[in-house]
């Protein structure tokens, strides 16, 4: 089944809300970010900082896997 | 007082869009003996999506969250359903299977990581269920919920699917004893297992209000007051999926949604703040005036 999903991907094949998780996930290391206002809203509430994401070792993993290619053809 | 620690694993959704759910688990777990340690550096779980786009990607990046929990020489815990798929599913294919293993270290490797196997895989839930224990979480309930009923959505990730659930975790069964730990009642209904629909936004925002709304429907049948769960997602499609049926389809139930967490923090006596309660799409205030009455 997923062998079939991975082969329509790569042909460029990837539903938009899909490829907006996909991109984020390869720019933040995250398929959903903090934005300014919660970042503001966790220290109002006394929540620790959000703990940050090693974004270069997310991207060195994606690139070796061919992700950032298929993000490519994706788009 | 605290008697087992794990390594906490928060995900992408639950510290952006609900911190009011990371803030009750962060309240309560403490005071029932379970600390918390924060991942640094941990990356996205790499949900199913992600899975259906590239396999290696999403066997690596969750690979790696594992190998921070083995470099912390702690357990993980989750608090999301499909983080805690991908981490169950990943830790239990890389354990199983050394050719597989192999090529993940490989791409691991790249950056100073080797999968060695070393750490588990739990859920909030279960957690609460097998650390913590049900006496022990009855103790810790100052409030109970008498009679209030309770609609459990355990969510699909909890128990699905069953090669790498079976026998690993109790998932929804876990969940209805600690409802009823906490004096509420767990109300059988139809459809309990079947997805919420949030999955399928984005994609067919249609579709995905039509099964909540059969979801819905099966709840109200059963006569229940509130729905509680486990999952963000689940949480989002069924408090904010009702704002929306009640847009598109003209259909109003009004059922509070709660985090698990929630409820508990509530029975215990922890009282949520304004900015918690306001979190709420459907608001909650007759299951904290119910407390409150106590």
């Amino acid at each position: 089944m997923f062998a079939i999903r991975n082969l329509t991907a790569k042909q460029g094949n990837i539903p938009e809300g899909i490829l907006v998780q996909a991109q984020s996930l390869y720019d933040n290391g995250r398929v959903v970010t903090a934005g300014r206002m919660a970042v503001i809203q966790r220290e109002k509430y006394g929540l620790c900082k959000e703990p940050a994401v090693d974004v270069k070792a997310v991207q060195k993993i994606l690139k070796k896997t061919h992700f950032d290619k298929l993000l490519k053809k994706g788009s | 007082m605290i008697s087992v620690k794990y390594a906490f694993f928060l995900g992408c959704l639950i510290p952006a869009r609900q911190p009011h759910y990371e803030n009750s688990v962060r309240k309560i777990l403490p005071q029932l003996g379970v600390e918390l340690v924060d991942m640094d550096g941990a990356n996205c779980c790499a949900p199913f999506s992600i899975q259906s786009l590239d396999y290696t990607s999403w066997l690596a990046l969750a690979a790696r969250n594992l190998c921070i929990a083995e470099q912390m020489g702690l357990n993980i815990m989750t608090l999301c359903n499909d983080c805690y798929e991908s981490l169950l599913a990943v830790n239990t294919l890389l354990k199983e299977d050394k050719e597989l293993r192999d090529r993940v270290n490989k791409i691991l490797s790249d950056v100073s990581m080797e999968f060695k196997g070393k750490t588990d895989v739990k859920i909030f839930s279960d957690v609460l269920y097998e650390n913590v224990g049900l006496e022990k979480v009855k103790d810790a309930v100052k409030k109970p919920f008498d009679g209030l009923r309770v609609a459990v959505q355990p969510g699909c990730h909890l128990t699905k699917p069953k090669r790498i659930h079976f026998e690993q975790q109790i998932g929804q069964l876990a969940l209805e004893k600690l409802v009823e730990a906490t004096g509420a009642i767990s109300v059988p209904y139809e459809r309990k297992e079947a997805c919420c629909g949030g999955p399928l936004r984005g994609i067919n925002d249609e579709v995905a209000l039509q099964v909540a709304k059969q979801k819905l429907d099966c709840m109200r049948a059963a006569g229940v007051d509130c729905i509680t769960t486990v999952c963000p997602f689940c949480y989002l499609e069924l408090d904010m999926g009702q704002i929306e049926i009640k847009r598109h389809l003209n259909e109003d139930y009004n059922f509070p949604v709660l985090h698990f967490a929630e409820l508990l923090r509530i029975a215990m006596g922890i009282k949520l703040e304004d900015w918690e309660v306001k979190a709420h799409r459907i608001p909650i205030t007759k299951i904290l005036d119910m407390a409150e009455a106590k």
